[in-house]
């Protein structure tokens, strides 16, 4: 491991609010440890700037161990940066190196409005939940959890695709701004398990004419937004998601 | 407890209404002209069986049914295609307002083809190019000295009226030109189309993966070979 | 003040049964016109805000973060503690309720351990039924594994994130009745104040933190689950965000606040690289069940590489002090032996202290691909993090501040000193004692919230019959101004430092030097004399820029200091006055010949509930004496 101070030039989009202008501005941090985390090198930036009295750079975090799905940077066009199934807050300074220009861009989206600097309104995937990822079943009451046995394969594939932690990544990284595969990931999560199979039909309407209201783009099928999930969730939900609605659109009753 | 709310359109109604619906109409309507691009390069492959065989085959074809099933099968594909653009049309304006900003310093994207990132484009070459074919070879408008021609039954010469047009190099080049965004764009839509209708799962995944790719070759492979073959000489008059 | 448990009387497996039936109701038609507000989305406040809108009640669920779904509930790696005894082992509710009070060092009340214990089961029940996808085995049937202060197998668990899935469960319930208009949400909300009219919790006051809006709420009945007070420390492994806010202004409201000093230290986590650092990252503790703990003998050996020193000047310390428990002795023992090997001059890590977590000897026996299968993610998430590759180098370690036992006290029903503010969760002190059992802390959250404040607050509503207020009320005219004023103090101070370099000086410098893993009087007394010069430098030294009136994440954080720096005083009171050593609390001047933490069960089998009594006055203890009816006392003995 070196521990050798790396100088970094960062150039960081920043915009007052929704509706106001915004622009790249060029930083220059000097002494980055590279044991530092990417969030942590922004730490020492905002430090930085309060010293000048500038404002600081807004952006999203809260756990910063790669579940709370809270940070959101594009990182060098990247959502989350250059390192595959990495969050932001778990990207490392030493996966940069001294001397290197890094651009940092907020999602983007017409779903996803800027609130600040790189911090986005992902509102939209609460409201597309409520309109349907869940099972509805009432506190208490519940059969015994063993009354229904579910195979293990099934089991770990609905593990796989409940993983999402709603970070936005895949809009960010599709070209059309699209969700499906956030909402594939729930449609299939639910899908693979006994206790989703009784709303299947009315979830996967509601919830995709949700994600066409909130304005998100439509899939192409390109694969990026799987690519740069940070929790790897496969192209597979979208299929999923796809022929599911085609079959509940064409029968007729819920 | 209150029911969910129902928000959504339902049946097909709702479906036309989605994007999933617009998608799969894409997909059903592409399937059609797929199956019909890889029948017309398969049958011009007459060509090379010499002027009899063609010329006999697109005289049977033109007078089937009455003519009927030209003018019915000519109907049906143009609905499909009036279809297809006009829902790639509303998709890629939709796909284009959501996101009003671009990145600014460009994305960097991982797994995408250069076939997926250009499909519009393709699709605006294709479509250009149907309609210089189709006043070509179907209407004679264009080189109407080659469109009008008869062979010694009576018949329109359409061997003749290939092998001549594609003797002038800026057609073939026309024809070379357009067949090669056909071949991107069938490369991304195949594999695309079964996505679309959700059947590109499971192991069937990387099976259908190639099958976009293997379909645009093989009509590549086919329909540069005329152009080819009669700039090479090897079909001549 | 007046600290009546409520704990209802009877057999202790029949209490719970027998308060239900004694608890009022709310009619169902009148539940419509009963407001509650539920501060806080994690599982405790996720569930409860859900559980109250399904049965009809008008629900204000409110949370600092962007969505409910990113309460810090999600970060649980481990696992789900219940009395299903589906492995058939031996497991009974019993067993359950006399692990978790044996665990937590018998400084939790009984009664609440055994409804605990009792709700377990339910639990699960209602998390399958919600779609959570729990491991299973091939049969079909729920999987489940050992975990630390137990015999039997009784965890559930969805790989390493079960806190991850049950809180998406409960945010799915919770999203729903957002959906069904029944839960009005609000995001990016932080509580600033809490409003007592006549004596009872009838409101809050709270900040916007898009615009920075200051606004009043009322409603009949206040639930707080606002997770624990961990940043204290400032390094810990809880999110940027956990703070102790909410509860310490409930404090200052008037609210008892029970047990700070039982803080809770997990042995497994990423060493601190460097000042910049802001959060430490917990390994799930069942890589011990295969790494090996040690560090060189001689300290000369420290700046070795550690495959280069041979294993006779290794000092294996876990298995040499504890060999019948070894690796696997629970957290607290684990965390002071490092401690103690780090003090005595041998960290392996240059600046920072550190143990290793050896995987050698588990990779030579089972071979890679085993270890692999095993723990593969978290060796992933360690060389993400450090660069390192723990298949070739061992692990480096070190324990780190991860849950607190301590929060406001409450009685049987959840309720709190001040009539109809309940507190759920980590924020209250009620289950664990002074030591949380591994994969028990998703039990209590869920067991608040979809199973006990149900039935509890109903009983409260009907029996307290306060009138209607409106956010007009003076009181909250009076909050509101409070709260102004304070964030314009914070704004006017003008200095050069920023609230990291005081966060960090508390946590760091001070908290956990002096009231850490190990703590004595003296260590204490200087801690005590420290805290209070700080705050006065917090708030001549602090530059906080910018306005109160838009998004500023510096006034956030302030604010959130600043009552870290008078909070922090409570925990360093608390652990002066409780001269004995028990759970996460140790004493120096308590502790065995072999150096084990020694319980005084004769004058410290208490809670101790801090009163505040104005800003310039030492806060009053009150006790409330716990009794023993059906868990023996006995020393814990891991040697």
């Amino acid at each position: 491991m070196s521990d050798e101070k790396m100088k970094i030039t960062l150039h960081v989009w920043r915009q007052k609010g929704p509706s106001a202008p915004g622009e790249l501005k060029t930083y220059k941090v000097d002494n980055v440890n590279p044991h530092m985390s990417f969030l942590e090198m922004l730490d020492v930036l905002n430090e930085e700037l309060l010293q000048k009295n500038e404002d600081p750079i807004a952006f999203d975090h809260d756990c910063r161990e790669g579940i709370c799905g809270m940070c959101s940077m594009v990182v060098n066009g990247r959502p989350h940066g250059p390192r595959k199934a990495t969050t932001t807050c778990q990207l490392h300074m030493r996966s940069f190196k001294s001397g290197d220009e890094i651009y940092i861009e907020p999602w983007r989206a017409k779903a996803f409005p800027i609130i600040k600097d790189l911090m986005v309104d992902r509102s939209a995937f609460d409201r597309i939940i409520a309109s349907g990822g869940y099972v509805a079943v009432h506190t208490g009451g519940a059969p015994d959890a063993n009354a229904l046995p579910i195979g293990k394969k099934d089991a770990d594939e609905a593990f796989d695709y409940a993983a999402c932690i709603g970070c936005g990544a895949c809009v960010a990284a599709c070209p059309n701004a699209s969700a499906m595969l956030f909402v594939g990931a729930k449609v299939a999560h639910l899908g693979k398990l006994p206790q989703g199979e009784v709303e299947r039909r009315s979830r996967v309407l509601n919830m995709v004419h949700t994600m066409d209201t909130e304005g998100f783009g439509a899939c192409t099928n390109h694969g990026e937004c799987s690519a740069s999930c940070p929790k790897e969730i496969p192209l597979e939900a979208i299929m999923t998601l796809n022929r599911d609605y085609a079959r509940a659109s064409f029968s007729g009753d819920e | 407890m209150s029911a969910p709310k129902k928000t959504a359109k339902r049946g097909l109604a709702g479906l036309m209404d989605s994007t999933i619906g617009a998608k799969i109409l894409m997909a059903l309507t592409g399937f059609v002209l797929v199956g019909f691009v890889v029948q017309h390069m398969v049958m011009n492959l007459q060509l090379y069986a010499g002027p009899e065989a063609l010329n006999s085959y697109a005289h049977n074809l033109k007078h089937m049914m009455g003519g009927g099933f030209v003018w019915g099968g000519r109907a049906f594909l143009l609905a499909c295609i009036a279809i297809h653009i006009q829902m790639a049309m509303k998709l890629t304006n939709r796909n284009r307002d959501a996101r009003p900003q671009r990145y600014a310093a460009g994305q960097r994207t991982q797994v995408t083809s250069y076939a997926a990132q250009f499909m519009a484009l393709t699709g605006v070459v294709i479509l250009l190019f149907v309609i210089y074919h189709l006043l070509h070879f179907t209407g004679g408008v264009v080189q109407p000295d080659n469109f009008h021609v008869l062979d010694a039954e009576g018949r329109h010469d359409v061997w003749r009226m290939v092998v001549t047009s594609f003797k002038d190099p800026a057609t073939s080049i026309a024809y070379i030109v357009a067949n090669i965004a056909l071949a991107f764009h069938l490369s991304h839509s195949v594999t695309s189309m079964f996505a679309t209708l959700g059947l590109q799962s499971g192991r069937y995944r990387p099976i259908l993966a190639k099958v976009g790719p293997a379909i645009a070759a093989f009509v590549l492979l086919g329909n540069l070979s005329f152009p080819i073959s009669v700039l090479a000489g090897l079909v001549h008059i | 003040m007046e600290l009546n448990a409520r704990i209802p009387a009877g057999p202790i497996s029949e209490k719970w049964d027998k308060h239900r039936f004694e608890l009022k109701l709310v009619n169902p038609a009148n539940k419509r016109k009963f407001k509650i507000i539920v501060v806080g989305s994690g599982l405790a406040g996720g569930s409860a805000a859900a559980t109250l809108a399904e049965l009809g009640y008008d629900v204000d669920c409110f949370c600092f973060q962007d969505s409910p779904r990113r309460a810090h509930s999600i970060a649980a790696q481990g696992g789900i503690n219940a009395a299903k005894n589906y492995p058939n082992d031996g497991d009974s509710i019993y067993r359950l309720f006399y692990d978790t009070v044996k665990g937590g060092d018998y400084r939790a009340r009984e009664a609440n351990v055994y409804r605990l214990a009792q709700i377990s089961n339910n639990i699960i029940d209602q998390c399958v039924a919600q779609g959570v996808p729990f491991a299973r085995e091939y049969g079909g049937m729920l999987a489940n594994r050992s975990f630390g202060g137990a015999q039997v197998s009784r965890t559930f668990y969805a790989r390493g994130q079960t806190g991850q899935q049950l809180l998406l469960g409960a945010y799915s319930a919770l999203e729903r009745m957002i959906g069904a208009g029944k839960v009005k949400m609000h995001p990016r909300t932080e509580m600033l104040d809490l409003v007592l009219v006549d004596g009872h919790a009838r409101g809050i006051v709270t900040r916007n933190l898009i615009t920075g809006a200051i606004e009043s709420w009322a409603a009949d009945a206040v639930i707080l689950a606002t997770g624990g007070y961990g940043n204290v420390f400032y390094l810990s492994t809880n999110a940027m965000g956990s703070n102790v806010t909410a509860s310490y202004r409930c404090y200052k409201r008037g609210a008892g606040f029970a047990n700070p000093c039982f803080t809770q230290i997990h042995p497994t986590c990423i060493p601190v690289s460097g000042d910049y650092q802001s959060k430490l990252t917990l390994m799930s503790e069942s890589l011990r069940n295969d790494g090996r703990v040690w560090v060189p003998k001689k300290a000369e050996d420290c700046r070795k590489r550690p495959r280069e020193i041979p294993e006779e000047d290794r000092d294996y310390y876990l298995e040499r002090k504890y060999p019948a428990f070894g690796n696997l002795v629970p957290r607290d023992v684990a965390s002071r032996a490092a401690k103690e090997a780090v003090d005595s001059g041998r960290s392996v890590l240059a600046g920072s202290p550190a143990v290793y977590l050896d995987f050698g000897n588990a990779i030579r026996r089972d071979g890679e691909d085993a270890i692999r299968d095993r723990y593969g993610n978290l060796f992933d998430m360690y060389e993400r993090i450090s660069g390192e590759n723990p298949y070739e180098t061992p692990m480096r370690i070190y324990p780190a501040v991860h849950y607190t036992m301590g929060g406001l006290w409450v009685d049987y029903n959840l309720m709190s000193t001040i009539p109809g503010l309940h507190v759920l969760g980590e924020a209250n002190f009620s289950d664990h004692g002074a030591n949380r059992l591994g994969a028990s802390a998703l039990m209590q959250g869920l067991a608040d919230g979809y199973f006990v404040i149900p039935y509890t607050i109903g009983h409260y509503l009907a029996t307290a019959k306060q009138p209607k207020v409106s956010t007009d009320h003076a009181a909250f005219k009076a909050a509101e101004e409070a709260v102004k004023g304070r964030l314009k103090r914070l704004l006017s101070v003008g200095g050069d430092k920023s609230v990291d370099y005081f966060h960090r000086t508390l946590g760091v410098d001070i908290l956990w030097e002096y009231c850490g893993m190990a703590r004595n009087e003296a260590g204490l007394k200087k801690a005590l004399q420290l805290i209070p010069e700080l705050r006065e430098r917090f708030w001549k030294e602090i530059r906080v820029p910018g306005s109160a009136s838009e998004l500023n994440i510096w006034l956030e954080k302030a604010g959130r200091v600043a009552d870290f720096l008078e909070f922090a005083e409570i925990l360093c009171l608390d652990a002066l006055n409780r001269e004995e050593s028990c759970g996460g609390h140790f004493r120096e001047e308590h502790q065995t010949a072999d150096g084990e933490a020694k319980r005084d069960d004769h004058k410290f089998a208490y809670g101790a509930v801090w009163e505040y009594k104005g800003d310039n006055q030492a806060p009053a203890l009150n006790k409330e004496q716990l009794s023993f009816e059906y868990v023996k006392l006995a020393t814990r003995n891991y040697a």
